[in-house]
């Protein structure tokens, strides 16, 4: 253990553990989902912090375990707000359906607001060794980033997206704090383009696959069923499947370049590893394993992928770390979170 | 008096070390295991973070410091007995039942609570409320999918003057006031549709398919009457916001498939309650043909018309697949259906 009176000591490397376990994951889960609607969704709030409570603790680096902050109430008034949002929109675009093109516009300015309130709520809720971590992005810069630039591309045929992802991933990452000290993110745009060839290539290896099988295999079938719209089904399938393993190669090849290009100067750097043809197969039966046991199989596959993504990531700690002070102070409102989650705007940062 | 080994962290800081808690009383003291036993913290008050499954309790000071035991079995109680929540969440009869009670639960919640309350609120929505939907959403129509009509005046006047004597006759219960318009709209095609306040529209390509067969026509009007009798669309629209009110609430956290499923099925679930709309509005259309001295003919000949014009014969064997899909229920159905309560009869 470490002590106050740290005097010599040498940098420390480990993999992040994950301790959580599928089975014990699994009754918090469906029990807070009955507690849920049985308080008619009030309880939700609870659920939630009691999730992240359990995957912070069970997340230890360097022997110490992450602490999610955020009180179910800050969560329920977040939600309840939210919710009313949600029915006066919903309730005036259904009377007025200008209303409801004014509504997209005013979210799409709120959005950027809304993603970086988000951000910031999380991260101040996020405790390592009694220091919150804490975002610095700016509206501005969030508007830019998530949605003028990727706009912008389109006057490209896309081609500059790969740039506009690298420097959006940039954004986000390098306005996060500890103890006050910002992250530095080094990302090359080459990886970006790397990853997105990847990804194009390999969609177009499972059509070209696919195409095929369904010459050799259409004859056998017989004529009649060649117009029959079932066909729709194999093929929505393909679609996920082939979405789900170009997501994985592009995932796996930019997080390992996003982790291994990120530091705290002076004190933490990261080194991440995730095969992408593992990845790729966790993807893939975590995908067929919620579908067929209908929902039930979703905190198994949760647990599953998170101690994939902590095995593969190597985090190597300075001693200064032993010294950080906190120097935010607990404020912030969980509305703009939750109201984004709500509108499906969300997204998570691992 | 416990002794309970663990970790101290200081307030506001990065810096811990190793530590023993005494607790006795409520009266809790944090000591340094290497530093000579030196006192750390000493209080009456102390909290506790969240009790939760195989993690070990946070015990937290004023100060912003904290205690971590290394157990995660230990509880500052006298049997170390883990918090509700906890206890619920580990024991397995209570998973269990949960495993059975959550679909079960959700089904009522989506097939009939939900239908149940959006009937019960619909009477409440002002008047003038619908009124501005019927408004606002023929506008935006005429502005996308239909155009101005391009029947002669006199045969427009002449079906809404047939139809509104129809309506007179028919039992007072069911007399509802609508207000019948012509669009033009090669999108739709043969096809009418109502809005929640009472406005009917039909398109000139239903007119004219069916301009032979009046009967069949007014056994369209009546379907379109039935919807606004037992107020549908509104009906609908009051349920679709609350059903996805109510998974956005219960399922915040779940992502990408899970949603995709969830989405799925209460699509599925919109389309069910659409079909069993349609089939009531049909009853209705079918059963006042009855009371105005009509058979089922023109409604059956309506029916069949439209289908035909439509679909063709692929489309017929497309409606085997898509049945659960479709907001309505199979022409072939609905033809049978009219053709059996005529046997009857």
């Amino acid at each position: 253990m470490d002590n106050i009176t740290a005097v010599v000591q040498k940098a420390r490397s480990g993999r992040i553990s994950f301790s959580g376990q599928g089975g014990e994951f699994f009754g918090i889960w469906i029990v807070n989902v009955l507690l849920s609607i049985l308080t008619l969704g009030i309880y939700s709030a609870w659920a939630k912090v009691r999730t992240h409570q359990y995957f912070y603790g069970h997340t230890k680096i360097d022997g110490h375990a992450f602490r999610y902050l955020a009180t179910p109430m800050q969560i329920l008034k977040g939600r309840l707000l939210a919710v009313l949002v949600f029915l006066v929109v919903s309730i005036l675009s259904n009377l007025f359906p200008l209303v409801a093109i004014v509504a997209s516009i005013a979210l799409l300015i709120l959005m950027p607001w809304l993603l970086i309130m988000g951000l910031r709520f999380n991260l101040r809720m996020t405790s390592y060794r009694n220091v919150r971590f804490g975002f610095n992005g700016s509206y501005g810069d969030a508007m830019l980033y998530f949605l003028v630039l990727p706009v912008l591309t389109v006057f490209t045929l896309y081609l500059a997206m790969p740039y506009a992802m690298k420097r959006l991933d940039q954004f986000v990452y390098s306005n996060i704090t500890y103890g006050g000290k910002e992250f530095e993110v080094n990302t090359e745009t080459g990886t970006y383009y790397q990853a997105v060839l990847m990804a194009i290539l390999v969609t177009l290896g499972l059509a070209a696959v696919g195409w095929m099988l369904s010459y050799a295999i259409l004859p056998l079938l017989g004529k009649s069923i060649t117009t029959s719209p079932l066909l729709m089904l194999p093929l929505f399938a393909a679609y996920f499947v082939v979405f789900t393993l170009a997501g994985a190669v592009y995932q796996a090849i930019i997080r390992n370049h996003l982790f291994n290009s990120t530091e705290l100067p002076e004190l933490v750097s990261f080194k991440s590893d995730v095969p992408t043809g593992k990845l790729f197969v966790v993807s893939l039966t975590n995908l067929l394993a919620v579908i067929f046991s209908l929902g039930l199989a979703y905190p198994w596959a949760t647990i599953r992928m998170t101690r994939l993504l902590a095995t593969h990531t190597e985090v190597r700690v300075q001693p200064a770390l032993d010294l950080m002070r906190d120097q935010l102070a607990a404020e912030s409102s969980a509305f703009a979170e939750d109201i984004a989650g709500l509108y499906d705007a969300d997204f998570s940062l691992t | 008096m416990q002794s309970i080994p663990g970790t101290y962290y200081l307030a506001a800081s990065s810096q811990c070390c190793a530590a023993l808690l005494r607790y006795s009383e409520h009266n809790i003291t944090v000591m340094a295991i290497d530093d000579g036993h030196s006192v750390l913290w000493q209080s009456e008050d102390f909290s506790t973070g969240a009790d939760l499954p195989g993690l070990p309790l946070e015990i937290r000071f004023a100060d912003g410091s904290y205690f971590l035991p290394d157990s995660s079995m230990v509880r500052l109680n006298p049997r170390h007995r883990a918090g509700l929540a906890t206890r619920l969440e580990q024991h397995k009869g209570i998973i269990l039942l949960s495993v059975f009670l959550v679909p079960v639960l959700l089904w009522w919640t989506t097939m009939v609570g939900i239908p149940k309350l959006a009937v019960a609120i619909v009477p409440w929505v002002p008047p003038a409320a619908i009124q501005a939907v019927d408004k606002q959403t023929l506008l935006i129509l005429d502005k996308t999918w239909l155009n101005p009509s391009e029947l002669p005046i006199q045969t427009q006047q002449q079906l809404q003057q047939q139809w509104l004597q129809a309506m007179a006759t028919i039992p007072q219960r069911h007399q509802v006031p609508v207000d019948i318009q012509f669009r033009q709209s090669k999108h739709l095609g043969p096809n009418a549709f109502a809005l929640p306040a009472g406005t009917v529209v039909f398109t000139d390509e239903l007119v004219n398919l069916l301009q032979d067969n009046p009967d069949a026509l007014l056994a369209v009007f009546l379907h379109e009457v039935g919807h606004v009798r037992y107020q549908h669309g509104m009906t609908l629209l009051v349920q679709s916001t609350a059903t996805s009110l109510v998974f956005a609430m219960l399922f915040t956290d779940l992502e990408g498939i899970t949603e995709v499923i969830l989405g799925g099925g209460s699509s599925l679930l919109q389309a069910a309650f659409s079909r069993q709309m349609e089939t009531q509005a049909d009853d209705f259309s079918t059963n006042l043909l009855h009371k105005l001295g009509k058979t089922n003919a023109g409604f059956i000949e309506a029916m069949q018309a439209i289908s035909g014009a439509s679909d063709g014969k692929t489309g017929k064997e497309l409606e085997n697949w898509t049945r659960y899909l479709s907001s309505h229920p199979s022409s072939e159905q609905r033809i049978n259906k009219a053709k059996t309560q005529q046997k009857s009869d």
